[in-house]
């Protein structure tokens, strides 16, 4: 599936299957927030972002209103991606709302703001995508590309 | 007691190995006057001279040594001038003793180089001529190379151009041009390369010439003073041809006036000069004299009256120094004649160029003055106007024309879009070799820089208070300015030149300060010329500090 | 200049690309396939199989001044003469095209410049002719003969020149970090109308990353080429062999002075810009008609004076 940011003019190719695995994952912590770290690669023109995978947080807190993740553990996972073949990258964050909507809250945001801003974080654009659920299944999902203290919505490429 | 001067000077010759005091010094008017007698191994007999020292010795006066060496047997010598004194190159001392002793021995040094050795010179000097006036004022005679070769005994008459009245020293004095030469039934046979500027000089004047193939001189080196010297040089057709003009003259109610009469001849490197008798119209130096029941005109005894003349081609005009011939011999327009634009033009005048057109819509007023090579006493005139005239004033070789502003107003601008006036414009430019764009106008910056162009364009500016000069050559003038005084160049575009009443602000910056960046930028591109290296663009950076420097960065 | 030398150059390379003209880059692919076709029809058997040379089949294109490039490699037995040959593929451009473009005779080059389209554009492309040194070699060699029009310019000592083409887009083949060196050379030469041929910059890029260590961010790799450049380029011995004829001494094609004026050009360059550093800008412009695009065109960003786009997620974050 291919998403296109109009502002950026940049675009975002994820498989159904990855997206369905997510939301898997969403919905078994239903009826609490659950999420993770969003990894891939960039095509050489940086035009086009692939996702390829999931990491997921070992230490995490989760209520249907709130989730806080952790990357203790798993510290050392985003260098075995980074050694791939071709190298893979953290390019950004998912979580889901519980019934919810796939607007993202001014938290939501914030914690872009400190993701660029950390200095171990050399990308300037990550990705966020929230994914709405219900107790069974996938409401709906979006994803957004931070720049510059905004965030700017993809839209499904026709 | 203090030793006098006198007895110093006499004590250090005497004391000269090669010097015996004949006659001892005696004050003689401001002179300290005596004679020697010189005398060393290799001179078969000793040489006398009379000694005059002057009160200003061992200073020079006048650019001339203040101690003379007279002999007035030694004419025929090199060297010696027409009272006898010997020319000695000497060197400079302020200490009296020394002095004497420098310049005896550079006597002789003349002596045995000349009058032992008769070493010829290469280098030519002209014969030597006794300055005379005609009726209390001095003539002069200008003249260049000319394209026509003279035959012995060629006679006709000289064109002339007057071209002012001045002083010399306690006299008033007459200067003329030599416009043309043209033979005695009136055909030109030769013209003067003067600018159209004195060509067209209404004033005219004329005079006679004759061709006497060797110099009229004694001893090499004197012109001839009496007329009677030229009996053997002047033939008989020639004299019956001065008869007749004196005639004519005096029809004509010329009597007493002055003709002057030329007499050329060869001189080393293919060239001829001219010197100028002053004739009265009434007492030519002829007479008819009664032979063989036949009236003959000949030549009478008398004084000859000599006038000035001097050669002013080009190569001796701008023989001290000059720009490459890369510059000089191309066809410069100068758009923009403001402080930069004027000072490109003169100085590209007294480097020798020979075509310059100039281009500006401006008036002159007198606030321009202070720091553009325009004058107040001109007034309000149009820049254009006036600069041309000041630069035919300043050169004789110099065709200097205005263009319309037009092309670069209107026609540039208005018509940048239409294909035909963009090719009239760019036909219009390639016409010359080389622009110098001094307008400070971007919009017209970026219109000749779009052009197709098989010429050079040159474009020159400043910043504020003259801190740097930017010089930029086609095709890479646009972007490289604006981007200087935009991004590079630290321009104090606050702090400019707003006078009471004036529309219009200007930046400041005196004529010092302009002059000394736009020579520098000029003798830069002189080299760039004449060593025909890359034109690469340059900014010229000054300070304001003492000891500051100038520092010309080539990008 | 607020962002660094670095940044700078790589927006220079950014909107410099071509992708810009995507459209325009159509058109031209589509007048070059029509060409080749038309040159396929025509000579059949007498030609082996074109194939686009020039900088953009070398990746070293640049959208502000580019044309395309195609060489076709005649069969040793199609002419007598190398001239023939020229002229033949001229005469039948001229017939084919002569209508709707302006075909020239260039130095080893046809040229077919056609009139502008409705949109104002003007589309190049040139036809490299050549011919097989021995029938039936160039399968195995890629060595062509190009024939040199002397009357082209001045009088050319030689009437043919050898080259493979092949050999030489192989040796610029990987080679990322020569081409943008390249790239921006081939910038400065057309924003500041120096008349240094493409091809010599190129290789002696490429030499310089071959004799030293060049290494660091954009603008020191540029940086140590043009001290390169300066240092080596008036030397005696100093030679740019063709990859295509190690015969063909590429440096040779410059006279000395020429030499001392591109290693003075260099110097002052390297001078002004560490006096100022924008004058890089002018020098190394950005392209202007893609810098708006390019603002938030650039793609999905990496952070300045990153190495690489690694990155570890800050420790705690927390979402709403």
């Amino acid at each position: 599936m291919k998403y296109t940011n109009t502002y950026k003019k940049v675009e975002l190719i994820i498989s159904e299957d990855l997206l369905k695995r997510l939301s898997s994952y969403g919905i078994e912590q239903f009826s609490n927030e659950f999420g993770g770290f969003l990894m891939g690669y960039y095509s050489n023109n940086f035009k086009t972002l692939t996702i390829t995978d999931t990491v997921l947080p070992k230490v995490y807190q989760g209520t249907p209103y709130l989730f806080q993740r952790s990357i203790k553990g798993i510290g050392g996972t985003f260098e075995v991606y980074y050694k791939k073949q071709p190298n893979q990258y953290y390019i950004g964050e998912w979580h889901t709302h519980p019934n919810g909507s796939t607007a993202y809250s001014h938290t939501d945001k914030q914690a872009m703001v400190n993701i660029t801003q950390c200095a171990t974080v050399n990308i300037t654009n990550p990705i966020l995508l929230i994914i709405s659920i219900n107790a069974s299944e996938i409401n709906g999902f979006q994803f957004y590309l931070y720049d510059n203290n905004e965030l700017f919505p993809f839209v499904e490429s026709t | 007691m203090r030793v006098s001067r006198k007895n110093i000077i006499t004590k250090c010759i005497e004391g000269l190995s090669f010097v015996n005091l004949v006659s001892s010094f005696e004050q003689v008017d401001i002179f300290l006057k005596g004679k020697i007698e010189i005398a060393f191994d290799g001179l078969d007999t000793p040489l006398l001279f009379t000694v005059e020292i002057l009160p200003q010795y061992p200073f020079k006066s006048y650019n001339e040594e203040t101690i003379k060496f007279i002999n007035q047997d030694l004419l025929a010598y090199k060297h010696v001038m027409g009272n006898g004194t010997i020319c000695i190159h000497t060197s400079h001392s302020i200490h009296l003793k020394e002095k004497l002793n420098i310049d005896f021995n550079s006597l002789k040094n003349w002596i045995v180089k000349y009058y032992i050795n008769k070493e010829e010179d290469n280098h030519y000097e002209h014969l030597i001529v006794p300055q005379h006036c005609f009726k209390n004022n001095k003539y002069t005679f200008t003249f260049t190379n000319v394209d026509y070769e003279f035959k012995k005994h060629d006679y006709g008459f000289v064109n002339l151009k007057f071209l002012n009245n001045g002083v010399l020293g306690d006299m008033s004095v007459t200067n003329f041009l030599t416009d043309s030469f043209v033979n005695s039934s009136g055909k030109e046979l030769a013209s003067c390369k003067w600018s159209l500027f004195y060509k067209s000089n209404p004033q005219k004047y004329h005079g006679i010439y004759i061709f006497v193939e060797s110099p009229p001189a004694f001893h090499d080196r004197f012109v001839l003073l009496n007329w009677e010297n030229f009996v053997d040089v002047f033939k008989l057709d020639f004299l019956k041809f001065l008869h007749h003009c004196e005639k004519d003259y005096i029809n004509k109610k010329l009597k007493g006036q002055v003709i002057p009469l030329y007499i050329g001849y060869n001189i080393p490197n293919s060239e001829i000069h001219w010197q100028v008798a002053l004739l009265e119209v009434g007492k030519f130096p002829i007479e008819g004299v009664k032979e063989h029941k036949k009236w003959i005109t000949e030549l009478t005894h008398g004084q000859i009256t000599w006038a000035i003349s001097h050669n002013v081609s080009y190569s001796y005009f701008f023989g001290r120094g000059a720009f490459s011939e890369n510059i000089t011999k191309k066809k410069i327009l100068i758009i923009g004649i403001g402080a930069i634009g004027s000072i490109v033009a003169r100085t590209l005048v007294k480097s020798g160029s020979l075509k310059i057109d100039l281009c500006d819509y401006d008036i002159k007023e007198p606030e321009n003055v202070c720091r553009a090579e325009f004058q107040f006493a001109n007034g309000l005139t149009d820049k254009v106007d006036e600069l041309k005239s000041l630069l035919s004033l300043t050169s004789p070789f110099v065709e200097v024309r205005s263009v319309n502003q037009i092309y670069f107003e209107s026609i540039s601008k208005a018509l940048f879009n239409d294909p035909n006036a963009r090719k009239e414009l760019e036909e219009f430019i390639n016409s010359y070799d080389t622009i110098f764009d001094c307008t400070t106008d971007n919009d017209l910056m970026h219109v000749i820089n779009q052009l197709k162009l098989s010429c050079d364009v040159i474009n020159l500016s400043i910043t504020n208070k003259a801190q740097e000069l930017v010089c930029a050559f086609y095709p890479n003038i646009y972007g490289f300015v604006t981007h200087q005084f935009e991004k590079v160049l630290k321009q104090d575009t606050e702090d400019m030149y707003n006078p009471t009443g004036c529309w219009s602000p200007t930046f400041k910056a005196s004529y010092n300060d302009i002059n000394l960046l736009v020579q520098y930028a000029l003798k830069h591109i002189n080299l760039l010329y004449q060593k025909d290296l890359p034109k690469n663009n340059f900014v010229i950076e000054t300070g304001s500090e003492i000891a500051f420097k100038l520092k010309l960065k080539e990008f | 200049m607020n962002i660094t030398k670095s940044e700078h150059l790589e927006n220079v390379l950014q909107t410099h690309r071509m992708t810009h003209i995507e459209d325009l880059l159509k058109k031209y692919r589509e007048k070059r396939q029509d060409i080749k076709e038309a040159i396929e029809a025509e000579y059949s058997s007498d030609i082996y199989n074109p194939l686009n040379s020039g900088s953009y089949a070398k990746h070293t294109a640049i959208n502000s001044k580019f044309d395309l490039d195609v060489m076709i490699p005649f069969k040793r037995d199609a002419f007598m003469t190398l001239e023939e040959m020229f002229n033949d593929i001229f005469d039948f451009l001229q017939e084919k095209y002569g209508s709707v473009a302006e075909v020239i005779k260039q130095k080893v080059s046809i040229g077919i410049e056609f009139y502008a389209d409705d949109n104002g554009d003007i589309i190049s492309i040139d036809i490299v002719p050549g011919r097989e040194l021995n029938t039936g070699q160039y399968e195995d060699d890629h060595k062509l003969n190009l024939y040199v029009n002397s009357n082209y310019g001045e009088l050319e000592a030689q009437s043919y020149i050898q080259t493979n083409i092949h050999a030489q887009i192989d040796h610029i083949k990987s080679k990322d970090n020569e081409r943008k060196i390249i790239r921006l050379f081939k910038v400065w030469k057309t924003t500041n109308n120096e008349n240094y041929k493409s091809f010599l910059l190129e290789l002696i890029t490429i030499k310089a990353f071959d004799k030293e260590n060049i290494k660091g961010n954009l603008w020191e790799k540029l940086k140590a080429v043009m001290e390169y450049i300066r240092d080596h380029i008036t030397k005696d011995n100093f030679t740019l062999k063709d990859p295509g004829n190690g015969g063909n001494d590429i440096a040779d094609t410059l006279e000395d002075y020429e030499k001392r004026n591109l290693s003075n050009k260099m110097k002052n360059m390297l001078e002004r810009i560490e006096d100022n550093e924008d004058n890089l800008k002018h020098y190394f412009p950005t392209n202007p008609d893609f810098e708006d695009e390019d603002k938030n065109g650039n793609g999905y960003g990496k952070k300045s004076g990153a190495a690489s786009l690694f990155s570890r997620p800050p420790k705690n974050e927390r979402f709403g």
